[in-house]
């Protein structure tokens, strides 16, 4: 079992519904992003156009994050999930440099209340205890949630559906047979990570 | 699950191995533990704030809602929801609600005066309102007036029931000016909105509009998602590149504001110069064919008032359902009992000749050659005379529509930009049938008039004429769409308008009309200047900090409400699992009131019985049973107390069959049906050869005539209008009007637009104020709250990317913000998306920051369209640095 996404390019139309759902089902502070779209855009005027580039952790194969981590925090766990141990986590942050994707954050203190002054809503207090003080933290493909038997939440909420989730050691499944045909490619693959996250341009 | 079967690599890690506990037993699960327990609760989600289909799970963890998602069951939604709808707790949790019924103890009104809020019981607070209501009543009751937004849309105790049985007539909305988008479709279609079949169609033309994906619709995203995979062409009109833009077949850039010079330029080619249409649509399925005289009338049979129409076999003259007649000439001009009477073709032709695409290029700057290849594009991808053949029923197949919604018709001239847009439409046949643009509501509605034309609905059935006129002067704007900005005018200078009266009360329910129109000072000094005004508030946003008495009303996930599954402006591009899901959705709370909110149609009800007007005869519940067409058992008895919740138990069994009633959305969002593919177009109920659109809009013309005789008969003109110029605007054929702006001094050589973006729209649920939409935001969108320009344009005016810049309107209204930079917009265009820059010092002050663009906007006499009232978004502006002084 090894967890892997595609992510369709030519789907996404960059309504950031995908970044709003995570930080919500993670109840991640504010600052901290596992998962985000990059938009920005290409050519001159009239041949312009937006682009739209989701990010989040790409739990590789060969993890420089994994590699550099003094403390053994970064662990890899069942379906090829790389994860962060908060307990043995001493925010070195040689993984925030180590990793390509800058797919990591951290929270350099108690984190921030959303409404600046207001103090913390109970949505908030009840979330922020998931994140500790000092620690590293990252996407986690949702493992909460898949060990439910449910998606990631920024592939259930995709309207597009431009994000597929599935197993990338079954031949069959939708992300493996999209991987095989070679329509969908990692990102800085020169880097030898091995991402277990997989996009489709474009222009295919 | 995560059980650490890898160990650690890398030689820092022995230090870990050395100096932690044993690795396997702390790092399971460890980062990524279970979730406590919690509650999930299925409702309905509306952060959009317009009329989605989303329901939505949220999980409750000791009495706190830690979590939302989609809600996989409902087959429209399919689990998703879009990003307003993800950061919807904090709509909830918002510290910066109206937590209790509040007093102004600061006589003194304005957004720099604090208004002294202090906490009152409901008691005093209904008490206080009821009283001032009641005399009001008893003294004249027009001079209460009800302003309804979008916040209130879900309400079951509407005040379409509430101002009659109260007694006033003035029912007004907080918003609409910007988005008059419906006059199109109830004249032509009888629907209130147009929906997109994106299910069949394959090329679709957009001027001014989004199919979803620019303001984060999820199903309308979902649905084109699907499309685009059928291979859909679209042709995107806009003056920039967005989300929709890029991923069209072809973004086709033009100026801002001159949307219709290029539809009747598009119009033209196609009539004169491709020729080719759906001849056997335009003569049996539209009144092209009838017979106009020289006063732009039908030209009528004596003996049964019937429109006549010319049967070329015979030469002769006949009733147009004559069904002796073998055909129908298209054009030519006819002689009749010594009349000459031209077809309605002919004059359309005619009129709309001398739009040539070299013309129209000067106005938009599309290139001449585009109008004329899109145009046979159009024509083509049309496949007319095609068939296809759904559930066993055979229908025409049009795959090819033109669409637009505000961009384009929020203007002067945007009701005739309506009506070309069904005329090119009409051309391919593409009305109401698969693939093409179909009305929003689904059924009979397509049933002719007398004169064998569909009958208009809505918005088209002119407001029956009265003088003097209601304090929004609806009856001077028969076909208005909404009319806030009258009624502020009429405020201020009541004798001005021939309204004998001056309003003492005015309620608002879940609108802003200061900040979200256009000349807020306006609006505020009418605001200031209405003795009493009670705000059924969310937060203290600008129309509450004029208030007197605020009503706190609960957040979503605290509140009852209905919505009937129709088309709203959210749901507009639809494929199959949309176009054949038909029913109701409802919600009840799912959490306890977190403050001392009330429901407000509670509070409706309650004022009603204080005040003495919710029983009997012509009473509020009686008034319920007419607008929901409540029938036996369920029907309100009229001198029975009755709660939100019983109501909504009624209305749901009576009006929407749902059999178990309100109990059923305990545990589902939504009630649905599905019809057949056939039965969810209306060309279904009134098929060829049943029924007639109009392609020539005598009733247009009538309704102006109408206005007319009714105005000379009482010696009236409409006050601030030239007339002449009024006029102009119901003829039977859409004409260029021009720009209100046109004569203006050159150095404002720059046109602002505007536009909803996939977070803020219309900001609904206080979109601005919400922390974890802001965040995101700031975080991946650089295209918001910022002041786009055209990087050329900005290189020649010396201006450079994060520039503080001063907006400034040729109307004298200003904006301010910081300049970004973009190859993504036309040359003149000056990008201002949502709405931003907000004043009010009790809101949250995140939402002070970026600019104010409907501050850019004017709603004087002779700049609005005269025909559904709504302004027009593209002012002429000029940019300069601040600190630089003026140019």
């Amino acid at each position: 079992m090894r967890y892997g996404m595609v992510i369709d390019l030519r789907k996404c139309v960059g309504c950031n519904a995908c970044t709003v759902a995570c930080k919500q089902e993670n109840a991640t502070p504010p600052g901290v992003f596992w998962s985000k779209v990059l938009q920005y855009e290409i050519g001159d005027y009239p041949q312009a156009h937006l682009r739209f580039l989701p990010m989040l952790c790409m739990h590789c194969q060969v993890a420089p994050c994994l590699e550099v981590c003094p403390t053994g925090a970064t662990y890899r766990a069942e379906g090829g999930l790389l994860l962060v141990n908060d307990n043995l986590c001493v925010a070195c942050r040689y993984c925030i440099m180590a990793c390509p994707y800058e797919a990591r954050s951290y929270n350099a203190t108690r984190p921030r209340e959303y409404y600046s002054g207001q103090g913390m809503t109970e949505y908030e207090t009840l979330g922020y205890t998931q994140h500790p003080k000092g620690s590293i933290e990252k996407c986690t493909f949702c493992a909460h949630r898949l060990r439910v038997g449910k998606e990631p939440a920024c592939v259930a909420t995709c309207p597009s559906s431009a994000r597929v989730f599935g197993d990338l050691d079954k031949p069959e499944s939708e992300v493996s047979r999209l991987v095989a045909s070679g329509l969908a490619k990692p990102r800085l693959e020169e880097q030898g990570t091995k991402p277990s996250v997989f996009y489709i341009d474009e222009d295919s | 699950m995560a059980t650490g079967q890898s160990r650690p690599s890398g030689p820092a890690s022995i230090i870990g191995r050395i100096f932690n506990r044993p690795y396997g037993i702390l790092a399971r699960d460890a980062g990524v533990a279970d979730r406590p327990p919690v509650e999930t609760r299925v409702t309905a989600c509306r952060m959009c704030g317009n009329k989605a289909w989303c329901t939505a799970i949220i999980r409750i963890q000791d009495g706190v809602v830690v979590g939302i998602e989609g809600d996989p069951s409902n087959p429209v939604s399919q689990g998703k929801l879009c990003s307003r709808g993800q950061a919807a707790i904090f709509n909830l949790y918002n510290p910066y609600r109206v937590k209790a019924p509040m007093k102004r103890t600061n006589p003194r009104k304005g957004l720099d005066q604090d208004p002294g809020w202090v906490e009152i019981s409901w008691e005093e607070a209904l008490s206080t309102v009821a009283e001032r209501l009641r005399k009001i009543r008893e003294d004249d009751p027009r001079k209460f007036a009800h302003m309804w937004g979008f916040g209130g849309d879900w309400w079951i105790v509407q005040h379409e029931a509430f101002l009659p049985a109260f007694g006033t007539p003035n029912l007004l909305r907080s918003h609409g000016v910007l988005c008059p988008v419906h006059y199109g479709c109830s004249l032509v279609q009888g629907t209130m909105l147009d929906k997109q079949d994106v299910e069949y169609c394959q090329y679709l033309i957009t001027i001014g509009g989004s199919l979803g994906p620019n303001i984060g619709s999820s199903h309308s995203t979902r649905a084109l998602a699907g499309a685009r995979e059928r291979g859909i062409k679209m042709v995107v009109v806009d003056p920039r590149c967005s989300h929709e833009a890029t991923m069209a077949h072809e973004w086709i850039p033009i100026r801002p504001g001159t949307d219709l010079a290029f539809a009747l330029a598009l119009l033209n080619v196609v009539l004169n110069e491709v020729g080719v249409f759906d001849e056997p649509f335009l003569k049996q399925r539209t009144n092209a064919v009838y017979l106009i005289g020289d006063d732009g009338y039908y030209a009528t049979d004596v003996a049964t008032g019937k429109p006549l129409v010319w049967d070329p076999m015979v030469s002769t003259a006949k009733t147009f359902d004559d069904p002796s007649a073998r055909d129908f000439a298209l054009e030519g001009r006819y002689q009749v009992n010594g009349r000459t009477l031209t077809t309605a073709f002919t004059l359309v032709k005619e009129a709309v000749r001398g739009y040539s695409p070299e013309w129209a290029e000067t106005i938009t700057t599309v290139p001449a050659v585009t109008v004329r290849r899109i145009a046979r594009e159009f024509v083509e991808a049309a496949h007319i005379g095609e068939t296809i053949t759904l559930d066993g029923v055979e229908l025409p197949f049009r795959p090819a529509l033109v669409k637009g919604e505000r961009g384009s018709l929020g203007k002067f001239g945007g009701a005739y930009q309506h009506l070309v847009h069904k005329m090119l439409n009409m051309l391919v046949g593409s009305l109401d049938v698969p693939g093409g643009d179909l009305g929003s509501e689904t059924g009979p509605v397509l049933k002719p008039g007398a004169d064998g034309v569909v009958t208009p609905k809505r918005e088209a059935i002119p407001v029956p004429f009265k003088y003097p006129p209601d304090v929004d002067l609806a009856q001077y704007y028969p076909n208005r769409h909404t009319l806030p900005h009258m009624a502020w005018k009429v405020v201020l200078d009541p004798a001005k308008y021939g309204v004998p009266y001056e309003l003492e009360a005015l309620m608002i329910y879940g609108g802003n009309p200061i900040t979200n129109n256009s000349n807020p000072d306006e609006a505020i000094a009418a605001l200031c200047k209405i003795p009493f005004v009670v705000n059924i508030a969310y937060i203290y946003d600008e129309a509450a900090e004029l208030s007197d008495i605020l009503l706190p009303e609960p957040a979503l996930f605290e509140r009852y409400g209905i919505q009937a599954l129709g088309t709203g402006h959210f749901v507009q591009a639809q494929d199959a699992s949309m176009l054949q899901t038909t029913g109701v959705l409802a919600r009840m709370p799912v959490i306890p009131l977190q403050h001392q909110t009330r429901q407000a149609d509670d509070i409706y009800l309650e004022l009603a019985e204080r005040v003495g007007f919710l029983y009997g005869v012509g009473g509020l519940n009686d008034h319920l049973n007419q607008f929901w067409d409540i029938q036996d058992p369920y029907k309100l008895d009229l001198d029975k107390r009755y709660n939100t919740a019983e109501i909504l138990d009624r209305v749901l069994k009576s009006r929407f069959e749902v059999e178990q009633g309100l109990e059923y959305f305990r545990d589902s969002g939504l009630y649905y049906k599905t019809r057949s593919k056939a039965e969810s177009y209306n060309y279904y109920y009134y098929p060829q050869g049943t029924t007639r659109y109009p392609f020539y809009f005598e009733h247009l013309l009538r309704t102006g005539d109408t206005l007319r005789w009714n105005l000379a008969e009482h010696n009236l003109t409409i006050p601030g209008q030239n007339m002449a110029e009024v006029w102009r605007f119901y003829q039977a054929v859409p004409q260029w009007v021009g720009r209100p702006d046109e004569h203006i001094p050159a150095e404002y050589d720059l046109v602002a637009m505007n536009w909803a973006t996939p977070q803020f729209r219309m900001n609904c649920g206080d979109q601005t104020g919400n922390p974890l939409l802001n965040e995101v935001v700031d975080e991946c969108d650089p295209y918001q709250f910022v002041v786009l320009m055209n990087r050329e344009t900005a290189a020649r005016k010396g201006l450079c990317e994060g520039d503080e810049v001063i907006i400034e309107a040729y109307w004298g209204g200003t904006a301010q913000g910081v300049l970004k930079l973009t190859s993504l917009l036309h040359p003149d265009a000056l990008g201002v998306p949502a709405i931003h820059g907000f004043r009010s010092m009790h809101r949250n002050p995140v939402t002070r920051r970026g600019p104010h663009f409907n501050s850019l906007l004017n709603n004087a006499e002779g700049t609005f369209d005269p025909l559904h009232g709504g302004i027009d978004r593209n002012p002429r502006v000029r940019v300069f640095r601040v600190g630089a002084g003026k140019p």
